[in-house]
């Protein structure tokens, strides 16, 4: 996945990169940096990401948005992928690890409708 | 509870052709403007080569709870009755079984039996986590991510380390 096919972002210490409940439109890969994913109205901490790691997957769903809400924890730069950008990605892929990201998106839109349905699930 | 139902709706896909056999495949322009995301990754595993089908019978227990996954199941037709504690609800066409416990090598939370004929595709999972560990660091980061959202973890599971 080379950096020269997607814009990069860079982000402030303190930055919102986006809040619970936007629509989700972007997937983020952290080049630099490092974001803290909280979930509102408690800002429950959910987890600190770094260089490397991936977050925003919600943007490969129809009408996606946000779980939780990211704030940059430092100076950041990240590459940013659209959904289209991203499915263009999997479809090029010619081994099973198509079949095995297509599973994996698929499996996260039926768990967050039964998370949403049945919230007693979630304990 | 038992009213509850998660999948995709195959008689939209039916009516454009998609799975019948016979009908004209859309072309991918065609399926970008009239099929949603969770449609498009439906059909696509459908028609993937990579994947074998496998048919169930009615009352055919595809897991029961605490079970580690050897083989993910996408169910392509029919359904399943899931049994969680004292929730139960049914899942059909679209739905993904154990492939993220699978990878994460968690046993399943759930009990699934099949309440009709069952024809599913197997994800065979320590190809699928061979195939992980070798692609590019960027794919096996979006995996890692979206099996930790799917199990609702937030620790790294020590397979996609």
């Amino acid at each position: 996945m080379s950096e020269a096919y997607f814009p990069i972002q860079s982000y402030k210490a303190g930055d919102v990169l986006f809040s619970r409940g936007d629509a989700a439109h972007t997937f983020y890969m952290i080049e630099s940096g490092e974001v803290d994913l909280f979930v509102p109205p408690a800002n429950t901490f959910l987890v600190r990401l770094g260089p490397g790691e991936a977050f925003g997957e919600q943007a490969i769903l129809t009408g996606g948005v946000r779980g939780a809400t990211a704030i940059a924890m430092t100076d950041m730069v990240c590459i940013q992928m659209t959904a289209e950008s991203l499915q263009e990605i999997v479809q090029s892929q010619t081994s099973l690890i198509r079949p095995v990201l297509e599973g994996l998106f698929l499996q996260l839109y039926l768990q967050n409708s039964i998370r949403s349905a049945i919230p007693e699930l979630n304990s | 509870m038992d009213s509850f139902f998660f999948g995709i709706n195959t008689q939209k896909l039916s009516k454009m052709g998609l799975l019948d056999s016979h009908g004209v495949p859309l072309t991918d322009a065609e399926q970008d403007t009239k099929l949603s995301s969770e449609e498009h990754l439906f059909s696509r595993l459908r028609s993937s080569s990579f994947l074998r089908s496998a048919i169930f019978s009615k009352g055919h227990t595809l897991f029961s709870q605490g079970d580690m996954v050897e083989e993910a199941h996408v169910i392509f037709q029919g359904q399943v009755r899931v049994i969680a504690g004292d929730t139960s609800f049914y899942m059909g066409p679209g739905a993904v079984i154990g492939l993220a416990e699978g990878i994460a090598d968690v046993p399943m939370r759930w009990t699934l039996q099949a309440e009709t004929l069952l024809n599913t595709r197997i994800i065979p999972i320590k190809r699928a986590i061979e195939e992980i560990r070798t692609t590019d660091a960027g794919l096996r980061s979006i995996c890692r991510v979206t099996v930790m959202r799917t199990l609702g973890v937030d620790q790294t599971p020590e397979s996609l380390r």
